[in-house]
């Protein structure tokens, strides 16, 4: 449904984002985290065209968003970080105009803004003007506006921000139950929105993406498991058949920087293994030149990875 | 043209909502009413509107601007513009739909001049045929001039901004045959016809006949065509933002 | 010429030490070079468009936009490249390219536009529509007539006012001949050029000129005080200036006929009348029939206005030989004409009943006795509206035969009388409700039958007259020689200066214009200058002062007030 491939922006000198590809299927919920200033709504009004990408291409219902733009557009519902309404409009003027800007007929029209005016509790509010709701039922509108038509693709930036918690349980309700049939791309801060909400989550950083997974597998891997980075000089093969000995050991990975190695160690958590292993890289006689142990929360992964490093 | 309509109906709506509508068609009536009774109080006036209409082409000079200024600086200000530009209508539409709202206004804030030639019928005996093509002159000067405010509007997000430059484009446009003063008394024939030009380019020049009651097809033929030009370039000032 | 022209050097790939910094300043320079290219494009293109004879610069300026924009190419390349293959270079170029061709149609259809135009002109009576008479003086045209307009609208106010419409006028004339040509001339920058023609006026002036003449028109005072350029003055100097020979209108004069000097606004005289006369295209002469032998052989038309004294009998010998020629007469009775011009008009087939017409159906208020008679289908008073006559007398024909010749105008005949051929037409004629009232000293007239004759009176007729007025005898009818032609209008306050309202000066106009056979003039409507004044009473005119500027934007303010109560 939704296809980035290489998307970069730039504005002027300053690179937004870089090379953000990624997918998304019909009836998925994706999310996008990372924090402020990171490009998550670039990315968003990229996907909407409302801006075009320096390079890279992306595609909305199988139309290319910059070439066939009138046709991608016509499968989106659009949430943008500022909420666009018309404040000297009602409500429910407001909500008929949009539902006819997306093409619904007249009798169409009527029911669907009386339906999302339910979803969205705005039932008291239906013919107030815009301009005197407060943040909260602004946001409200919003999200009721995005999905009046029922578009295929929804891409909501920041939903949930400035609505009261019981709202905001309904409303991840309802954007949970949009998926399957619609596919929708979210983006947030707020964590454990991610993984009650997403099927699957993009973490970007300055620009770049820095994980894509299922939530329950970061939690796993960033969580669940615990690893070990060290920068060792020697001989490569056998650093990594000595380590990978070492009892508890699931995983290492290397690469070279160079005159030396970093390993990623991961094991079985609930060991520390980092006397063993420093030991063991001195017995032998190679020179160990960093070690440094990781075992993280959600929150720290997201802090780790969005502060310059890499997973 | 579904979406066209519709978008022409909200903003027309919307500018009887707010109180620029009100304002800016008090000041005009106030301005034009003023001249119109100096032109037809004096001793043995004419009983025409020919002094009205060629001063609600100065008029018009901020006027146009006022009233376009808020067409695209305030969807971009208020954050709309992204809507308006994601959903499913094509940018000639969103602009055409502007275009007719605004165009709808200023026939809206003309309608109660008609005050001033009904005066004219019902004290003296006044040539029809002048106050009609009069009208038409402005309604053809107004509806060119208001692509140009369009334009204006569709280049920044400060309802100012879109003001001056409206307002500033459409000064060159009144004006520009007053270079024909600069070259002096009997330039060479190149530089004539360069006057001529500029002459001709001026929005002045194509009032001066639908004024007196003459109408020339290329008088309607000018209007017409600039006010195409406007709104091309302000369909194409926003595509500009799809790719830029 | 600055020697180091680091535009003309080509990109050195490999970037020498020394020449790094050049090729950087170079650099900096190809957008001002690239843009200068662009413009040099453009003006190209202006000069091959408007001006087609001056191709060869249009080509050198090409090449030259052409030559700067590859230099700027071949300086920054990597630059013009990224530009033009690049995505936003792509789009980029496509708009250009797409706003370009819009103009360049834009342009294109403006200029078809100005080739192709239509005029249509809705004002009633058509006052910027060319008289007939000056387009066909215009389609004859074979050679050019220079027109240099004098003005100087920088410093003189009245110019400014004159030269648009003036210009205008011209262009007007532009569009129906080439043979045209227009220049105008500051004549306070360059007083030489109007030294030249040593004219008797001050400027603003127009000068029409052909190698063999020089022809100047001033503007003309009008009603409302400005003097403006009029069109009959335009052609007239066309026409002389091209050396036509403008028909001749003789007044007779010295026996206190009007004053066709006296150009008073209010007055009695026939200045306006006259100035109308050489609108038309003629040339206005006095005659002084006490010492004329003859009526000149040029006169084309010989006017009578309102004479007061007696005339001698060599005077009335003179008129009737003229008249026999066959001459053409207009000739205007009131009251005090002399009754040896009356007996005079009564050989001539139209006899004079003195006194005053009186018609309570038609008149102009206050004054019963100035009265509006109806137009008759003549061609004289065809298009006429309203024509008011003070102190109408009333005119029939000569005798009782003479009453078949009113019958011949109605069929279009002629009738036979006496061997001679007659057609008499009432022009104007008043309703059975007016009288001729035999005692001036009634106010107001009143109708006393058997001493006042009951109406409709024509008070204004047109005589033709094939042969003697006698009679040529039995069987000599015969109309293929020129008529005799008279009109005669029982008014003579009618066309003076001070009554020139409603179409009073048109039908003074068309009956000369009858008789000079000039009929398309006729066409040529007077154009309702005074008839669109608007006369307010002192409480309208403060009503419209008030209300105008304030009670409408009140009301709309109002309107607004009331708008944003109701939202709130
Ligand atoms: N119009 C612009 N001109 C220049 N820089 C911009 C523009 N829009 C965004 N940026 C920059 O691009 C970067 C990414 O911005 P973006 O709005 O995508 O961040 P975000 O992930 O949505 O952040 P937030 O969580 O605050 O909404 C930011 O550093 C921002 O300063
Ligand atoms: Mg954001």
């Amino acid at each position: 449904m939704i296809e980035a491939k290489g998307l970069t922006k730039h504005y002027g000198d300053f690179i937004a984002i870089e090379d953000v590809t990624f997918k998304a299927e019909k009836g998925e919920v994706l999310g996008f985290l990372g924090p402020n200033g990171a490009g998550k709504t670039t990315t968003m009004r990229i996907l909407t065209g409302y801006i075009p990408a320096t390079s890279g291409d992306a595609k909305v219902a199988g139309y290319d968003i910059l070439t066939q733009s009138l046709e991608a557009r016509q499968h989106l519902g659009y949430l943008p970080e500022t909420v666009p309404l018309y404040t000297d409009m009602t409500v429910r003027e407001y909500l008929r105009f949009v539902g006819k800007l997306h093409g619904l007929a007249n009798g169409k029209v009527e029911k669907r803004s009386g339906q999302v005016i339910d979803i969205c509790r705005l039932g008291d509010y239906r013919d107030t003007t815009i301009g005197k709701l407060s943040k909260g039922f602004r946001q409200r509108v919003g999200i009721a506006q995005a999905i009046i038509h029922e578009p295929d693709v929804l891409i909501l930036d920041e939903p949930t921000i400035g609505i009261d918690p019981r709202q905001v349980v309904e409303t991840r309700g309802l954007i949970k139950s949009l998926g399957g049939e619609h596919t929708v791309i979210l983006s947030t801060h707020i964590l454990p929105e991610v993984s009650m909400v997403c099927g699957r989550v993009i973490i970007i950083n300055e620009g770049r993406v820095v994980a894509m997974d299922r939530p329950e597998n970061l939690s796993n891997r960033l969580g669940g498991a615990s690893r070990i980075v060290m920068d060792v000089r020697g001989p490569d093969r056998e650093i990594v058949q000595t380590i990978s000995k070492v009892e508890g050991v699931k995983a290492v990975h290397g690469e070279n920087l160079g005159g030396r190695q970093r390993y990623t160690v991961e094991f079985r958590p609930g060991k520390d293994l980092r006397e063993e292993l420093a030991r063991l890289v001195v017995n032998r006689g190679w020179g160990l030149l960093a070690l440094e142990a990781q075992g993280l929360s959600l929150e720290e992964i997201f802090l780790k990875l969005t502060t310059r490093e890499e997973l | 043209m579904r979406n066209t309509m519709l978008i022409a109906g909200k903003e027309f709506r919307s500018y009887f909502a707010s109180p620029i509508f009100y304002v800016v068609t008090a000041v005009f009536l106030v301005i034009t009413g003023f001249f119109f009774a100096l032109s037809v109080t004096r001793p043995a006036a004419d009983a025409s509107i020919r002094d009205l209409v060629s001063v609600s082409q100065f008029i018009l000079w901020f006027i146009i601007p006022a009233l376009t200024m808020r067409l695209f600086a305030e969807e971009q200000k208020l954050g709309t513009m992204e809507m308006l530009l994601t959903a499913p209508v094509r940018d000639t539409e969103v602009v055409l739909g502007k275009y007719l709202a605004s165009l709808g206004v200023l026939l809206a804030m003309l309608l109660p001049t008609a005050y001033f030639p009904a005066l004219l019928y019902w004290f003296g005996s006044p040539d029809s045929g002048p106050i009609l093509s009069g009208y038409l002159g402005l309604i053809l000067m107004g509806g060119a001039l208001l692509t140009v405010g369009l334009f204006a509007s569709s280049l920044t997000s400060n309802q100012i901004i879109a003001f001056v430059v409206g307002a500033g484009i459409i000064l060159v446009l009144l004006f520009i045959d007053a270079v024909g003063g600069l070259p002096g008394a009997n330039p060479p024939v190149f530089v004539q016809r360069l006057v001529a030009i500029f002459q001709y380019a001026s929005i002045r020049t194509h009032l001066a006949d639908l004024s007196r009651g003459v109408i020339d097809t290329r008088d309607i033929v000018y209007y017409v065509v600039l006010a195409a030009a406007g709104l091309f370039l302000t369909v194409r000032s926003l595509e500009t933002r799809r790719w830029r | 010429m600055p020697p180091e022209e680091p535009t003309a050097k080509p990109p050195a790939p490999p970037e020498p030490a020394g020449a790094g910094s050049l090729l950087e300043f170079a650099r900096g320079l190809s957008p001002v070079l690239a843009l200068g290219g662009v413009a040099a494009l453009i003006v190209a293109g202006v000069i091959q468009l408007v001006f087609a004879d001056l191709s060869l610069y249009a080509f050198i300026v090409l090449g030259i936009g052409a030559a700067l924009l590859l230099a700027a190419t071949a300086i920054s390349f990597d630059a013009v490249k990224e530009a033009l293959v690049g995505r936003r270079g792509r789009y980029g170029l496509n708009t250009i390219i797409m706003v370009s061709a819009f103009l360049g149609l834009a342009i294109i259809a403006n200029f078809l536009a100005g080739q192709y135009n239509r005029r249509f002109d809705i004002t009633t009576g058509r006052q910027f529509t060319l008289a007939r008479g000056t387009v066909t003086t215009l389609a004859a045209l074979k050679s050019d007539i220079q027109v240099t307009g004098f003005f100087a609208p920088d410093t003189n106010a009245l110019d400014a006012a004159l030269k648009g419409p003036a210009e205008d006028l011209l262009a007007a004339y532009q569009r129906v001949t080439p043979h045209i040509k227009y220049r105008s001339v500051d004549y306070q920058v360059r007083p030489q050029e109007l030294a030249r023609y040593a004219l008797n006026q001050s400027p603003p002036v127009l000068v029409f000129e052909t190698p063999e003449r020089v022809q100047p028109v001033f503007g003309r005072v009008s009603e409302a005080g400005l003097p403006q350029f009029v069109e009959q003055d335009l052609t007239g100097a066309i026409l002389v200036a091209t050396g036509a020979k403008l028909k001749r209108v003789y007044f007779t004069t010295g026996h206190g006929e009007r004053d066709i000097t006296d150009a008073g606004d209010l007055s009695p005289g026939y200045g306006l009348i006259r100035r109308g006369v050489e609108g038309d295209n003629y040339q206005v002469q006095t005659l002084a029939l006490a010492t004329a032998k003859e009526v000149p052989p040029d006169a084309s038309v010989l006017v009578i206005a309102g004479p007061k004294s007696p005339f001698l009998p060599a005077e009335i010998q003179v008129l009737d030989a003229y008249l026999r020629r066959p001459g053409r007469a207009l000739v205007l009775v009131d009251q005090e004409t002399p009754e040896e011009l009356l007996a005079l008009l009564k050989t001539w087939s139209i006899a004079v009943e003195k006194g005053t017409i009186a018609d309570p159906s038609r008149f102009v208020n206050p004054n019963i006795t100035d009265v509006v008679p109806l137009p008759s289908g003549h061609p004289v008073v065809a298009r006429l509206d309203t024509v008011f006559l003070p102190r109408a007398v009333a005119l029939l024909p000569a005798s009782e035969k003479l009453a078949a010749a009113l019958a011949a105008c109605q069929q279009g005949s002629l009738a036979d009388v006496n061997g001679s051929l007659f057609q008499l037409c009432p022009l104007l004629v008043t309703t059975p409700n007016s009288w001729l009232e035999k005692d001036p000293s009634q106010t107001p007239p009143k109708f006393e039958a058997g001493k006042d004759a009951r109406g409709p009176f024509a008070v204004a007729m047109a005589g033709i007259v094939f042969g003697p007025p006698e009679g040529a005898g039995r069987g000599a009818a015969t109309n293929q020689d020129k008529p005799t032609q008279i009109v005669v209008v029982g008014g003579t306050d009618f066309a003076a200066n001070a009554n020139r309202g409603l179409n009073n000066p048109q039908l003074f106009l068309n009956a000369v214009n009858w008789l000079a056979e000039q009929e398309h003039l006729i066409d040529v409507p007077q154009k309702p200058g005074g008839l669109r004044r608007l006369i307010l009473s002192p409480e309208a005119a403060s009503w419209i002062q008030w209300s105008s500027p304030l009670l409408l934007p009140a009301l709309v303010l109002a309107l607004g007030a009331l708008n944003w109560w109701r939202r709130r």
